[in-house]
C-alpha cells in the first residue's frame, strides 16, 4: 500500500515537472532564447516554470487561499499556456537521454552514473516515509498547513512562519495535492534538478568523468542526502536557482545576451524569495551584469526582473508587519510591538554556538566549519572535499565567465554567512557551486601537476564515497522499512517523530473538549486540534516581560481565546513562575494527564529518550 | 596557464600533506558518533 501510494505521489510529481518544463519552453521561445544542449533546455524551462508557479501559489494563498480546486485550476491555466511548448517534451527527453549517452560511454563514467541513480533512488525512497524533519514539523511545513484553504494570515504565535517564502508555497501545493510525501517529493525533485544543473554546468569546465563525479559528490553528502531526503526545508530550491542563474550569465555574451541577463535576473529573484538571506544572489548578480554589460540600463532591467520574482513575501510581511524582514527590522521600523526576550532567543535559534565576527574567528570559521561540524550548525555533513581541494582553484581557467560568476556568488554567500550567522548548513545553495569550482581545479590539477596530485584525489574522492555509502546507508536504515511498507505510518512515527506521542495525547485529550489550546512543544505539525504556540522561543506573542502576574496571564489567555493549557515537561522557565501561580490560585486546573516518551540531545539518530509527563490544564473561569 | 619549476617540485608534496591533513582531521571527528552507532567497531578501532 505505501508503495502505491508513493507511485501515485511520483506520478503527480511528473506531471507538475511537466507542466513546469512545457510552459518554461514557451516562455523561452517567446523571449527567443534557445540553449545549445537539449538538457539545459529542460532546466531552463522548468526554472522558468517552477519560479511562475511558486509566485502564482503565492499570490492565491495571501488572496484567497491554497485549495485542491485552486490548486489545480493553477496547473491547468499553466498547461494551456504552455501551448507549443508541449511539443518540445518529447524532443527535448529523446536528445537528452541521447546527449548523456554520447558522451557517458567509458565504462568508469557509467559506473559513476550506476553511483548517481543508486543514491537518488535511496533519497527518493527516503522522501517517501511520512515527515519527521525537525524544523519541517516546527514551521516549514507547519506553518504552510496552517495557511491552507484561507487567505494567508499572519500567525504571530509561530514567529517562523514569517520567514515562509515562495519555497514554502511549493510545499503547500504539495501538500494541498498529495500531502506531505508530495511535498517531500517535490524537495527531492529539486535536488535532482539542481544535481542535473551541477552536472551541466560542470561539463563546460571539465571532462565528463570529472563532471558526473561532482553530481555524484552532491547527492552523497550526507548534508544532502538528508536535506533532499528526510529534512523537509526549501532550500535546495536555492541551489537550483543559483545554478541556472550563472549557467543563464555565461551567456550573455552575443546577440541575445542581454536577454539572458534579464534571465538571470529572474533566476537570482526566484533564489531570493526562498529565503531572506538569499537577497544576495540577485545583488551579485545585478553587479555582475553591470560589470558584464557596462550599462545601467540592463543592470535596472536585472533587478526589476529579479524583484518581480522574489519580492513578494517581503511584501507581505510589510503589509502586515511594516517589517519586511520581521522581526529583524522591528527595532527601527514597522507597527509591532517588540519584544527584545524572543528577540534575543531567534537570534541566538539562528546563530551558531561558535559565532564571532572578529576576523580570526572568522577564518576559524571558514576551515572548522567542516572540521568541527558540531559548533558551526552540521557543517561537516558537506564533507571534506570542498576543503581538501580547495588549493586546486588556482588551477581554474578564471577567464572563463562561467568561473568568476560562479565563484563570486560562491564567495559572496560565504562571506554573508561567515559574518551573519556562521551556520553552515544554510551554505547549502553554495555547496553544489563550490563543487563545481573544486572539480574543475581537481580535473586540471590531476592533468597538469602530475600523478601523484591524481591520485592524492582519486583517493580522498574514494574515501568520501566508501564514507557516504556507509553513514548514508546507517542514516537510511531507520527510514527504508515505512518507505517499503514493511512498517505501518503509525509505528514509524512513535519511533522517528519528535513529539509525536505528545501531539497524540493532545489530539486524543481535546477531540471531545472545545477551544483554542496553548501548547509548548516545538513540533506542531501532527496536531489536529485548534491550538496556539505559547513558547517564547518561538512565538512573538508571547512575551515574558508582559506576562509577569497571573492577571496579565488571565488577560492574555482571554485575548487569545485560549481555553486550556497543554504542560508538557513543565512550563517554559521564562514563564514556568506566572504559570505555576495560576495553578496556585486555582485558574489553571488539571483534566488529563500522562507520560510520554520523547528524545533527548540534539539527534534522535542516536535514539536516546525519556519519558516526559503531560498535563492539559483547564483554564477556569 | 605555466606553472613556475619551484611550484612543480614542491607543490605535490605539500598539497598531499595537505589532503592527509585534513582527511584524517574530518573522519576523526566522527569517531564518538560512530562507535555510538556501531559498539561493534570498537573492537576494529582498538
Amino acid at each position: 500500500m505505501a508503495l502505491i501510494g508513493s507511485a501515485g505521489c511520483v506520478a503527480i510529481l511528473f506531471l507538475i515537472f511537466l507542466v513546469t518544463v512545457a510552459f518554461g519552453s514557451q516562455v523561452l521561445k517567446r523571449m527567443g532564447l534557445a540553449a545549445e544542449q537539449p538538457l539545459d533546455e529542460i532546466l531552463f524551462s522548468s526554472g522558468i516554470g517552477f519560479a511562475v508557479l511558486q509566485l502564482v501559489a503565492g499570490i492565491i494563498s495571501f488572496a484567497a487561499g491554497l485549495t485542491l480546486r485552486s490548486a489545480i485550476a493553477l496547473l491547468l491555466i499553466m498547461s494551456v499556456a504552455s501551448g507549443r511548448g508541449w511539443k518540445s517534451l518529447p524532443r527535448l527527453g529523446k536528445q537528452s537521454l541521447r546527449d548523456l549517452a554520447e558522451h557517458s560511454g567509458s565504462r568508469i563514467a557509467k559506473l559513476i552514473g550506476i553511483g548517481i541513480l543508486f543514491f537518488a533512488a535511496l533519497e527518493a525512497l527516503l522522501a517517501t516515509a511520512p515527515l519527521t524533519g525537525s524544523d519541517a514539523m516546527h514551521y516549514h511545513f507547519t506553518a504552510p498547513l496552517l495557511e491552507l484553504g484561507k487567505p494567508e494570515h499572519p500567525i504571530f504565535w509561530l514567529t517562523h512562519s514569517f520567514f515562509l517564502g515562495l519555497g514554502h508555497e511549493l510545499i503547500g501545493l504539495g501538500l494541498v495535492l498529495g500531502g506531505d510525501k508530495l511535498a517531500l517529493l517535490m524537495i527531492f525533485m529539486c535536488g535532482c534538478l539542481t544535481a542535473a544543473a551541477l552536472l551541466q554546468l560542470a561539463r563546460r569546465l571539465m571532462p565528463m568523468e570529472w563532471a558526473l563525479s561532482a553530481a555524484l559528490a552532491f547527492l552523497m553528502a550526507p548534508m544532502v542526502f538528508w536535506q533532499i531526503g528526510t529534512a523537509g526545508a526549501p532550500d535546495i530550491w536555492m541551489g537550483f536557482y543559483v545554478l541556472l542563474a550563472a549557467l543563464a550569465m555565461e551567456r550573455t555574451s552575443g546577440a541575445v545576451g542581454h536577454r539572458w541577463m534579464v534571465l538571470a535576473g529572474v533566476y537570482s529573484g526566484a533564489a531570493a524569495s526562498i529565503k531572506y538571506t538569499g537577497w544576495i544572489i540577485p545583488a551579485v548578480i545585478v553587479v555582475c551584469v553591470f560589470w558584464i554589460s557596462k550599462s545601467f540600463l540592463w543592470a535596472a532591467l536585472c533587478s526589476i526582473a529579479a524583484a518581480a520574482a522574489g519580492v513578494f513575501p517581503l511584501l507581505r510581511n510589510f503589509v502586515w508587519t511594516g517589517d519586511p524582514f520581521f522581526p529583524f527590522l522591528n527595532r527601527w521600523m514597522g507597527n509591532i510591538p517588540a519584544n527584545p526576550y524572543g528577540m534575543k532567543l531567534l537570534q541566538s535559534d539562528i546563530h551558531a554556538r561558535a559565532f564571532s565576527t572578529q576576523p580570526l574567528a572568522i577564518l576559524r570559521y571558514l576551515t572548522a566549519m567542516t572540521l568541527t561540524g558540531s559548533e558551526y550548525g552540521f557543517g561537516n555533513y558537506f564533507g571534506p572535499i570542498v576543503l581538501a581541494f580547495l588549493p586546486l582553484l588556482f588551477f581554474c581557467d578564471w577567464r572563463k565567465r562561467l568561473v568568476w560568476v560562479g565563484a563570486a556568488l560562491w564567495f559572496s554567500l560565504l562571506f554573508a554567512n561567515a559574518l551573519t550567522t556562521q551556520m553552515a548548513r544554510f551554505l547549502l545553495p553554495a555547496f553544489p557551486l563550490a563543487l563545481a569550482l573544486i572539480f574543475a581545479g581537481a580535473a586540471d590539477a590531476s592533468r597538469k601537476a602530475g600523478k601523484g596530485v591524481r591520485s592524492g584525489c582519486l583517493a580522498t574522492l574514494a574515501l568520501f564515497g566508501f564514507f557516504c555509502l556507509a553513514s548514508d546507508a546507517l542514516y537510511a536504515r531507520d527510514f527504508l522499512p515505512v518507505s517499503l511498507g514493511l512498517e505501518s505510518r503509525e509505528a514509524f512515527l512513535d519511533r522517528m517523530a519528535p513529539d509525536y506521542e505528545a501531539a497524540q495525547f493532545i489530539n486524543a485529550a481535546l477531540a471531545t473538549r472545545q477551544g483554542n489550546a496553548l501548547i509548548f512543544n516545538r513540533h506542531l505539525f501532527y496536531l489536529r486540534v485548534p491550538y496556539r504556540g505559547g513558547n517564547p522561543d518561538s512565538s512573538w506573542a508571547t512575551n515574558p516581560d508582559l506576562l509577569t502576574d497571573p492577571a496579565a496571564l488571565l488577560e492574555f489567555l482571554k485575548a487569545a481565546d485560549i481555553h486550556w493549557v497543554v504542560k508538557f515537561d513543565g512550563y517554559p522557565d521564562s514563564l514556568a513562575g506566572v504559570f505555576e501561580e495560576c495553578e496556585k490560585q486555582g485558574m489553571l486546573v488539571p483534566e488529563a494527564q500522562g507520560e510520554v516518551e520523547e528524545f533527548t540531545g540534539n539527534s534522535r539518530t542516536l535514539n536516546n529518550r525519556r519519558l516526559v509527563p503531560i498535563v492539559l490544564m483547564r483554564v477556569a473561569n | 596557464m605555466e606553472i613556475p619549476q619551484i611550484a612543480r617540485k614542491i607543490g605535490p608534496p605539500i598539497f598531499l600533506f595537505w589532503l592527509l591533513l585534513i582527511n584524517f582531521y574530518y573522519y576523526a571527528q566522527f569517531r564518538e558518533m560512530a562507535l555510538s552507532r556501531l559498539p561493534w567497531l570498537a573492537h576494529l578501532w582498538r
